[in-house]
């Protein structure tokens, strides 16, 4: 730290600027067009009078270049309080017949974004994902949106466009060659369906499809891209896509994608790589994480067991350590117990070795299954060292519990590290599981509840820095909970509540509702066609994806795609992705917040999808209690 | 027998177990980890402990948690940030406290110059919004301040004397009532409902949101002006004087202000006994200088005014903003003559003895003096001055601070008024808050709109 004030500016959304993270007040629209012709321009001198041009446009007034200087000066005394007017010349600076912004290149996250997406180009696939996931969540609306339609705004607001359209494609690109391709179906619908001339978008889909052993799918996707093309621009697809509807036809062996050490590609659930964003107060798990990943690399074996109550953030950590297996080159096998399979045996198993168990599976005795397991994950781990990571524990299958407790017994020797979560507070049926929680080997790391300071960094984080008796209160009302904390922040900045002592009985009176309350009394809050899509991704639950979530709330793909989005951003739905809520206690609060009336017609609608389904499987929905 | 509770009703069973799950689980019993944090109002001088604290979020919440009360055989006591805490101090004991300050929402209506606040909404947040589009509200003098319940009580703000009382400035009122249904008064509908929600403070129903006029001001010439108390005499006479004379644009507070050492205030000020004057006058610069120029003259240590932006003015009185233990009490006065003053500074100035943290003597007369063009309960305030005294409890304790308190009230006897505005005098009886017809029309109200006398009315109705 040098002891300069970190000033940041943001023009990927709505143009702001915040002060060592404390918003800085930007004056009027006027006001803030001089700092965005400035932004636009990078290092470049400005002249005077294009900046002008971007404040009144045709109609400047009789002493236009002294209203421009009016506003330079009070930008630079908000961006740069603390100095002296003469010093105020170290942000926006004065050069030859114009101005010039003077700050780093990471201050204006446009240029950031550039340079992180320019920096992805050249990353290993783990790396890229983070970094490109990193920066296409700068993005908090259109970019300079308060400019959306100025003639001198245009062309960089749409270069910008472009280029995050770029991103989003390699993202998924990246991601399809990580082996995440039924993870990115939805996502790439959801690109497809905002800009469906664009072919790259076409030619990833049908990748997708096709690598998630859905053939028909992707011919079908194939001759909708045609049909989009030729009805729109009246010509045929590029080279790129033609080749690739030959290759689908030929079943051509260069399609699939690059092999990571496995015995079945199609239902290896591949990392999913998260970036740790304002994760705060897990230093100490993460160095377990770390070490625990170190040894595996050494051949050492181990077993973790994550252990705490609902919104403790076990999942969060799980998503840390697959982000670090993968930037280490070890891979990872994921499944996630739920409810809804608890009752399927061996379903967490499936979820693990996908067809790869099969033979094991067929034998007839349950002691030969679990000695074949065994096998499979030892041939496995003789390739290369892995991880075996299985969330929500507590609602695991049987079978699949008792082949992991007798896994975790038979490490020795083998290059597996186990990494179980296990949500506490929920009655455990299992003896397995309490005899896994009991066995002296398995390490126990319990999420602790947040700190105060961790309280305070993500109040600064939301909201801005807040005062010390609004902090304590947030601390107070969520007893450390980073889940219910989060909801509560987010709230309270959907309210624009300002973190001061004014306010802390609006924080007690939004914190004292519990996460899922706290959940649906913002859904309400937003629009109704949210509130339609959030409930169909709910009672879709795991299969949803765009297309049959459009389908369910009646509503086009545009609408729900952008939807999704706002979704996402409220922390309701996980950020892209496979359809999936921030955490089961959302889901089942939304599902249960659904009036009868709508019940009942979502129900029927889903009933007639199922019943249609044996055309397309893959695209069924399931419906949940 | 007590005007509030006109009909007999059962006795109460205290268990509010039904409760339980309302207002999206926001619902805290005794025993619960966090009613201590629930039950606290603003004004931490108040311990009281409620059968329940809820904090619904929107009406449907209020009226069902509203039912499930009257069920149970409870009382509901409504309340916003709890600034106006102290009259229910030993009247909850049997009610379900109904905290408002869930309802958050705010909107702002440019071309109308209106606002529409929720019952959560607070001052500050009405200035902050109102301000960007050059908009302003009759807002306290303290941004923490809920809009619903000051103006309820009336309203006294720093552009009252030039427009009135901030509840002459309601146009709506969405409340629920005693048997839980949900009532949006204007107007041209319930229209006694928006009479009494024109400073009649409540007891009616739970408001869940109010619709006001704003004012079209951008900038206002305003500042304090600071002296020794050792010049309390000199600069409160003449100050008095100035009132006389002063145009209705300008508002103006004067107090003897003994500043504790503590970090919320300007350092120095800090730890000094002072004689202060705060004023807004409503124009330009030039206009506004030249209305105070004779308090200039006085020679003040410290001088603040400065035409600034109309959202700072809420930041002008220096308050305490965190929760704090106050006590308060006021009384309304006609006329300052050179016995008043002497009286004033003899019971709170130099030599006193007095503790008490400020004597504030708040400027009325202009607007405040005339009927307002809407009818309400509460139209005018009947006092050329409202004295308030406020202590805090510097370790002699609450019966100390009473007492210094009641020495100030007292001395200005000869001058007091027959009214009282009850917003800022706790110890008044409500009779005294209103015209005597307009104080049987608000009681005819409330029985009408609550028979049995569910909510606990907001003033302890003590006496005559």
């Amino acid at each position: 730290m040098d002891g300069q004030p970190h000033l940041h500016l943001h023009v990927l959304g709505e143009l702001t600027a915040t002060r060592d993270g404390e918003a800085v007040d930007l004056g009027g629209r006027r006001q803030r067009a001089v700092l965005a012709g400035l932004a636009m321009q990078r290092d470049q001198i400005v002249p005077a009078d294009r900046l002008v041009d971007c404040v009144w446009g045709d109609h400047p007034p009789a002493n236009a270049n002294g209203a421009l200087q009016a506003y330079v000066s009070h930008l630079r005394r908000r961006l740069e309080p603390d100095a002296t007017a003469r010093q105020r010349e170290g942000v926006i600076a004065r050069a030859g017949p114009g101005y010039v912004l003077r700050l780093p290149p990471d201050a204006v996250d446009a240029w950031a974004f550039e340079s992180a997406v320019e920096a992805a180009a050249g990353q290993a696939p783990g790396e890229a994902v983070c970094t490109l996931d990193t920066a296409l969540r700068t993005w908090r609306g259109p970019a300079y949106a308060d400019y959306a339609g100025e003639a001198w705004a245009e062309a960089e607001i749409a270069r910008l466009a472009e280029l995050r359209g770029v991103a989003r494609e390699r993202l998924l690109g990246t991601r399809l060659e990580l082996g995440e391709a039924q993870l990115v179906i939805g996502e790439l619908e959801a690109l497809v369906a905002e800009d469906p001339l664009r072919e790259e978008r076409w030619r990833l889909l049908t990748l997708a499809l096709y690598r998630a052993h859905r053939q028909a799918a992707a011919l079908a996707a194939l001759r909708r891209a045609r049909q989009v093309l030729a009805d729109e621009l009246g010509v045929d697809p590029g080279p790129a896509l033609r080749s690739l509807e030959a290759e689908v036809l030929a079943q051509s062996p260069d399609l699939d994608a690059p092999t990571p050490p496995s015995v079945d590609r199609a239902v290896e659930l591949v990392p999913r790589p998260r970036t740790p964003d304002g994760l705060v107060d897990r230093d100490r798990e993460m160095a377990i994480l770390r070490e625990k990943l170190d040894e595996l690399e050494q051949g050492v074996p181990g077993c973790l067991l994550v252990e705490g109550p609902a919104g403790i953030g076990k999942t969060r950590l799980l998503d840390e350590l697959r982000r670090l297996a993968v930037a280490a080159g070890t891979w990872v096998r994921s499944a996630r117990s739920s409810a809804l399979e608890q009752d399927f045996e061996w379903g967490v198993v499936r979820q693990l070795f996908g067809a790869g168990a099969d033979e094991a599976l067929a034998r007839d005795e349950r002691y030969a299954v679990l000695r074949g397991l065994c096998e499979v994950t030892t041939h496995l781990a003789e390739e290369a060292p892995f991880v075996l990571c299985v969330d929500d524990i507590q609602r695991c299958d049987d079978a699949s519990l008792q082949f992991l407790t007798y896994l975790v017994r038979r490490l020795e020797g083998l290059p597996v590290l186990v990494v179980l979560a296990m949500r506490t507070g929920e009655p455990n049926r299992a003896d397995d599981l309490a005899e896994l929680v009991a066995d002296e080997s398995v390490i126990l790391v319990r999420p602790a509840p947040l700190t105060e300071q961790g309280t305070a960094d993500m109040v600064t984080e939301r909201l801005g820095r807040g005062a010390d008796a609004f902090v304590a209160a947030c601390h107070r009302m969520t007893s450390g909970n980073p889940l219910l904390l989060r909801q509560l922040l987010r709230a309270l900045a959907d309210e624009g509540v300002p973190p001061d002592v004014a306010h802390i009985d609006t924080v007690r009176a939004v914190g004292s509702r519990a996460i899922a309350s706290l959940v649906t009394l913002r859904l309400r809050r937003m629009p109704p066609t949210v509130t339609t899509v959030a409930r169909a991704v709910a009672m879709l639950g795991p299969t949803a994806d765009l297309v049959s979530v459009a389908d369910l709330a009646q509503l086009s793909e545009e609408d729900v795609a952008s939807a999704l989005d706002l979704l996402a951003r409220s922390e309701i739905l996980l950020d892209g992705h496979p359809l999936d809520f921030v955490n089961p206690l959302v889901r089942d609060a939304i599902h249960a917040d659904v009036p009868a009336g709508e019940r009942a017609l979502l129900v029927e609608r889903l009933g007639r999808r199922l019943k249609s389904s044996s055309s397309h499987p893959s695209q069924a929905g399931v419906p949940t209690q | 027998m007590p005007e509030s509770m006109p009909l007999p009703r059962p006795l109460p069973a205290v268990d509010a177990a039904a409760l339980r799950g309302l207002a999206g689980g926001a619902v805290h019993l005794p025993g619960d980890p966090l009613y201590d944090e629930a039950r606290m109002p603003w004004n931490l001088q108040v311990d009281e402990h409620p059968a329940a604290v809820a904090y619904p979020a929107d009406p449907h919440e209020v009226s069902r948690t509203v039912r499930a009360a009257a069920e149970a055989g409870l009382r509901v006591a409504p309340q916003g940030t709890g600034h106006g805490a102290p009259p229910l101090a030993g009247r909850l004991g049997d009610a379900v406290l109904l905290r408002t300050s869930a309802m958050t929402g705010l909107r702002v209506d440019v071309a109308g110059r209106t606002a529409r606040a929720d019952a959560g909404v607070l001052w500050g947040d009405v200035v902050t919004r109102a301000g960007r589009v050059g908009l302003a509200g009759m807002h306290m003098s303290s941004p923490g301040v809920g809009v619903v319940g000051s103006s309820l009580g009336g309203g006294v703000s720093w552009y009252a004397r030039r427009h009135g009382l901030q509840c002459s400035a309601i146009t709506a009122v969405e409340l629920v009532l005693a048997d839980g249904t949900f009532v949006r008064a204007t107007e041209d509908h319930d229209t006694d409902l928006l009479w009494a929600a024109r400073g009649g403070s409540g007891g009616f129903g739970v408001v869940t949101s109010l619709e006001f006029d704003l004012l079209p001001i951008r900038t206002a010439y305003a500042g304090m002006l600071a002296w020794d108390w050792q010049h309390a005499r000199r600069v409160l006479t003449a100050w008095g004087g100035w009132t006389a004379d002063a145009p209705d644009e300008v508002t103006s507070v004067a107090r003897i202000f003994q500043v504790p050492d503590v970090g919320w205030l300007p350092a120095r000020l800090r730890d000094r006994k002072m004689v202060m004057i705060d004023a807004v006058a409503l124009g330009d610069a030039e206009t506004g200088a030249r209305t105070v120029a004779p308090l200039r003259a006085l020679r003040p240590e410290v001088d603040t005014f400065a035409q600034v932006p109309a959202s700072d003015v809420a930041h002008l009185q220096i308050d305490p903003q965190e929760p704090t233990a106050v006590y308060a009490n006021s009384v309304l006065v006609h006329g300052l003559p050179a016995d008043a003053v002497e009286a004033l500074v003899a019971s709170a100035g130099p030599g006193s003895g007095s503790n008490l943290l400020f004597v504030e003597l708040r400027q009325l007369g202009g607007a405040l003096a005339r009927p307002a063009p809407r009818a309400g309960a509460m139209d005018q305030l009947d006092g050329s001055f409202l004295v308030l005294g406020v202590g805090l409890d510097v370790g002699t304790g609450w019966s100390a601070v009473r007492e210094d308190a009641r020495r100030v009230l007292d001395s200005l006897a000869p001058w007091a008024s027959r009214a009282s505005y009850l917003s800022m005098a706790y110890e008044a009886a409500a009779r005294r808050g209103w015209s005597p017809a307009a104080y049987d029309r608000l009681q005819r109200i409330r029985r009408a709109a609550d028979p049995h006398g569910l909510f606990v009315a907001p003033q302890s109705g003590a006496g005559d």
